[in-house]
């Protein structure tokens, strides 16, 4: 039976018409924290985060105004 | 072949009255630009550049070229012989959840049965709550009732409480720890202002705390740049729906359903009434579809879809009138505070 052959970045790159893939490739190259939160994301995702990596993007109210606020 | 150029499909130019933003939902960012290049962008997206050229005339040219040099550079879009291989995002929002997300208020005069609270939300499939508590409460009050959330569908939770002595960040990790649906707490009325800590396993929660005192459900409805979200999903949803009151349902300090707290008008009491059939009202659903399109100055505005609504404060009567609590002018460009 063929060993079926793992994918690479490479071979992600080399897909004809990918630029977005081509673009998500670059982000994660470039930027160790991006690779971190990446290599992060998987080793966790069945334990603590598992839950909150689904939370809310939009604020759900607004009550804290940020102007009062010291910095 | 001259090539043609395409905009990357996670860039979606906005046009404002007097400058335009380019919202890049895939690296979270906004740039500002031109209306001019906002113009082209939508008008000349796949096309090459001399098409615009030719309409603009050569006035325009060095200009042309110049906004097609910083779309590259900055890698919102790029050169292609085939711009028919990239076709257009689909723009619409769905959600499988009848309700994604809801307030629930508490103060001292409250008598909420979060047993039968947090089962009438599990029945509408809501995904995200937030519980804002003005008055002081007890840490194991909240914990014993949080419980109730253990094996439910909503993924999120996330809390306002007032400060007290309990309410060490110590402490409130710990109620992280054990309720792994709490994404964020913050505390108000607390004697100093101290941001989140990173988020890790030793502190999977986001605690942070802030001097202003809040005691009802009016502080709500501030709108900055602070809570500006640049991401697909809410950038979709605002296309199409209200940016804060869609798939909301909130019950006030009195129990009372609302579809914001800070609203007059209620849809019943949670004693008496479930959430299921207050969702059934078809009068409850209208603000939903307000989007900011038909909004006053909000329509005119570069940031009407990364920004949250208010329906609740307006500047007047009219039911599509501006947020009262928002002081940004889209024609002075100015916030004007």
């Amino acid at each position: 039976m063929k060993k079926k052959k793992k994918s690479s970045l490479d071979d992600i790159r080399n897909l004809k018409g990918a630029p977005l893939n081509y673009r998500f490739i670059r982000e994660v190259e470039s930027d160790p924290t991006a690779r971190n939160i990446a290599k992060f994301a998987e080793s966790t995702f069945h334990s603590t985060t598992k839950y909150r990596l689904t939370s809310m993007a939009k604020p759900i109210s607004r009550l804290i105004n940020h102007k009062n606020e010291p910095k | 072949m001259r090539k043609k150029f395409k905009l990357f499909e996670c860039c979606i130019p906005v046009k404002g009255a007097s400058r335009s933003t380019l919202c890049d939902v895939q690296r979270g960012k906004i740039k500002f630009i031109p209306n001019l290049l906002c113009e082209i962008l939508s008008k000349y997206d796949g096309q090459e550049k001399e098409a615009a050229i030719a309409f603009y005339g050569p006035d325009y040219e060095q200009i042309i070229h110049e906004y097609y040099d910083f779309l590259v550079e900055n890698e919102f879009g790029f050169w292609t012989d085939h711009p028919e291989w990239f076709p257009k995002m689909d723009l619409t929002w769905e959600s499988p959840s009848a309700i994604t997300n809801g307030i629930i208020d508490v103060n001292k005069n409250s008598d909420h049965n979060f047993r039968k609270i947090f089962g009438d939300y599990e029945q509408v499939h809501c995904k995200h709550l937030q519980l804002r508590f003005f008055d002081a409460v007890e840490i194991e009050f909240l914990s014993n009732n949080l419980k109730y959330l253990e094996k439910s569908v909503v993924s999120s939770v996330e809390l306002i409480l007032k400060f007290t002595e309990e309410t060490t960040r110590e402490k409130l990790k710990e109620l992280g720890k054990e309720h792994p649906r709490i994404h964020r707490i913050l505390v108000h009325s607390s004697p100093e202002f101290s941001e989140a800590l990173k988020i890790s396993r030793e502190s999977p929660v986001e605690v942070v705390y802030f001097v202003q005192v809040i005691d009802s459900s009016a502080h709500c409805g501030n709108i900055s740049m602070e809570y500006f979200t640049i991401e697909q999903d809410t950038l979709l949803e605002s296309l199409s729906f209200n940016s804060c009151l869609n798939k909301k349902i909130s019950i006030d300090v009195n129990g009372d359903i609302k579809n914001c707290p800070s609203m007059t008008k209620s849809y019943g009491n949670i004693k008496n009434q479930t959430l299921k059939s207050v969702l059934e009202l078809p009068d409850f659903r209208h603000l939903w579809n307000i989007n900011k399109d038909q909004i006053e100055t909000c329509k005119v505005c570069e940031f009407r879809y990364i920004c949250t609504d208010c329906r609740a404060f307006l500047e007047s009567d009219n039911s599509l009138a501006k947020p009262k609590k928002c002081s940004y002018n889209p024609y002075t460009m100015k916030w004007d505070d």
